[in-house]
């Protein structure tokens, strides 16, 4: 069973590329360029291994790792512009190509990870609405056109886990909380990545077009 | 004098939105004050001139600009020009969007790229650039036209549902950035609306999708331009995306 991180890197990616190799699972990464247009890279990517016999079985779609959109906008709109753009056109590339590899397969299974911006306003982890968002509604429309070729494709909204962040900076964050009756318990990456690798594992996936939340104490994507 | 923006204002919801916002004009709206309409279209000249027209002679301070999401220098040049003209935005209504319709898988890589670009890129660089001029107004409103696609998503619409997903997300991020500021940030996001365009297809096209909604009909402009009027309107409403779908079932 064949596993692709596109775009790894970054402490959940990491330690789920980790717990496959420790499971004996074949991982691979494909970093896309910055600035380039990633399209033409999944492409080839695809093409060359399909060439070779081969077929993945998982494809994660990595948005956990290498931006922060609201510290973007901040510093200067017209970069972080950019930087959306690329990442949406990257996205979107990686779900077609993947999907199509899959499609002429057997079927499998496509998630895309992404970093929960509801405890951004408490501890300092990324805040991505935009790219939330987006990639939420293209799972969702994309999932309904390829479940006929057996293609499942969710994404996992996933809270900070605990190691990015000082063990202060989780206790202010919890204190004011408070107040809504809400308290964040911060998980171990290691308990997060145990999580993502169950669900690769699955017999039977029964859900498709799925936003699943990784976490707990506190609403999915609220501001 | 303040300027009230309508992208993409001569037809569809975006006219619906002018017109309604015609009516409070010239009702004396004490939430719009003594404002300026402006309207923007793409490339159909001989509509913005009749809406230009129109609206002149119903007494109505009115500008009709040609600007193109699409294309940055469009967008650059379309607030240089109402930075220029007025000193302040009460309000930005952006509905201006294009479409990529189709079977996702077989997408061209470059059609998808121009509408993540246009719909909501150009999106925000307008609203990026009218920043300092809304916050020159207090108070001021924004208000994102989303889609229920952009919500649940919709098979043969990926790439605009994405970019409606985008703009959902944007108007989070929006309004986070202006706490404080007295400044308005919400998206409306229709489901199936009667526009001329639909009114053209066969019955039987659309029929099957009236099902979707609960209230078993197709939704109007008017309605959609009702809710985008209020959200224009001071409130307690903030950073949300409010639903026009006649109550989706599937």
């Amino acid at each position: 069973m064949s596993t692709l991180i596109i775009n790894g890197g970054g402490r959940i990616a990491t330690a789920l590329a980790a717990r496959f190799a420790a499971h004996g699972g074949a991982v691979q990464s494909l970093p896309l360029s910055a600035g380039v247009d990633g399209g033409n890279e999944l492409k080839l990517h695809f093409e060359a291994f399909a060439a070779s016999g081969a077929h993945y079985a998982n494809i994660y779609v990595n948005l956990t790792e290498g931006f922060d959109e609201a510290a973007e906008f901040e510093a200067d709109a017209g970069i972080a512009r950019s930087a959306l753009e690329r990442r949406l056109k990257d996205m979107l590339k990686a779900l077609k190509y993947g999907a199509q590899h899959m499609a002429r397969g057997d079927g499998g299974r496509i998630w895309v990870l992404c970093y929960d911006h509801s405890v951004s306003f408490s501890v300092p982890a990324p805040s991505n609405p935009v790219t939330n968002y987006a990639a939420m509604a293209a799972v969702q429309c994309v999932a309904k056109e390829v479940a006929h070729f057996n293609v499942k494709i969710n994404l996992f909204m996933i809270h900070p886990p605990r190691e990015s962040a000082e063990p202060a900076q989780w206790r202010q964050a919890r204190d004011s909380l408070h107040v809504y009756g809400l308290k964040y318990k911060p998980q171990p990456v290691d308990h997060v990545s145990e999580l993502l690798h169950m669900y690769a594992g699955l017999a039977h996936l029964s859900t498709t077009g799925g936003v699943i939340p990784v976490g707990n104490g506190i609403a999915v994507c609220n501001i | 004098m303040n300027a009230i923006i309508v992208t993409g204002g001569t037809r569809g919801i975006g006219r619906a939105i002018v017109d309604a916002l015609v009516a409070r004009l010239l009702a004396g709206d004490p939430d719009l004050g003594a404002a300026r309409l402006v309207v923007t279209y793409r490339s159909d000249t001989a509509q913005a001139e009749a809406l230009g027209a129109e609206l002149q002679g119903k007494g109505i301070a009115a500008d009709v600009l040609a600007m193109d999401l699409a294309s940055t220098s469009s967008v650059v040049a379309f607030a240089g020009r109402v930075r220029e003209r007025y000193g302040a935005v009460r309000a930005l209504v952006n509905n201006a969007g294009t479409t990529y319709d189709g079977s996702f898988l077989a997408m061209s890589d470059d059609g998808i790229g121009q509408l993540i670009e246009a719909n909501l890129c150009g999106t925000i660089h307008l609203t990026e650039a009218l920043l300092p001029l809304l916050k020159a107004s207090k108070p001021a409103a924004v208000v994102f036209m989303a889609s229920a696609a952009g919500v649940y998503g919709k098979a043969g619409q990926v790439p605009y549902a994405t970019t409606k997903g985008g703009l959902i997300g944007y108007t989070q991020l929006l309004a986070r950035r202006c706490v404080g500021q007295n400044i308005f940030v919400n998206a409306v996001a229709p489901g199936f609306i009667a526009t001329d365009m639909v009114a053209k297809l066969d019955p039987i096209m659309y029929e099957p999708i009236l099902h979707n909604a609960a209230l078993g009909t197709m939704g109007k402009p008017q309605d959609v331009a009702h809710v985008v009027c209020g959200l224009l309107k001071p409130g307690y409403v903030q950073a949300t995306t409010i639903k026009v779908d006649g109550g989706h079932l599937r």
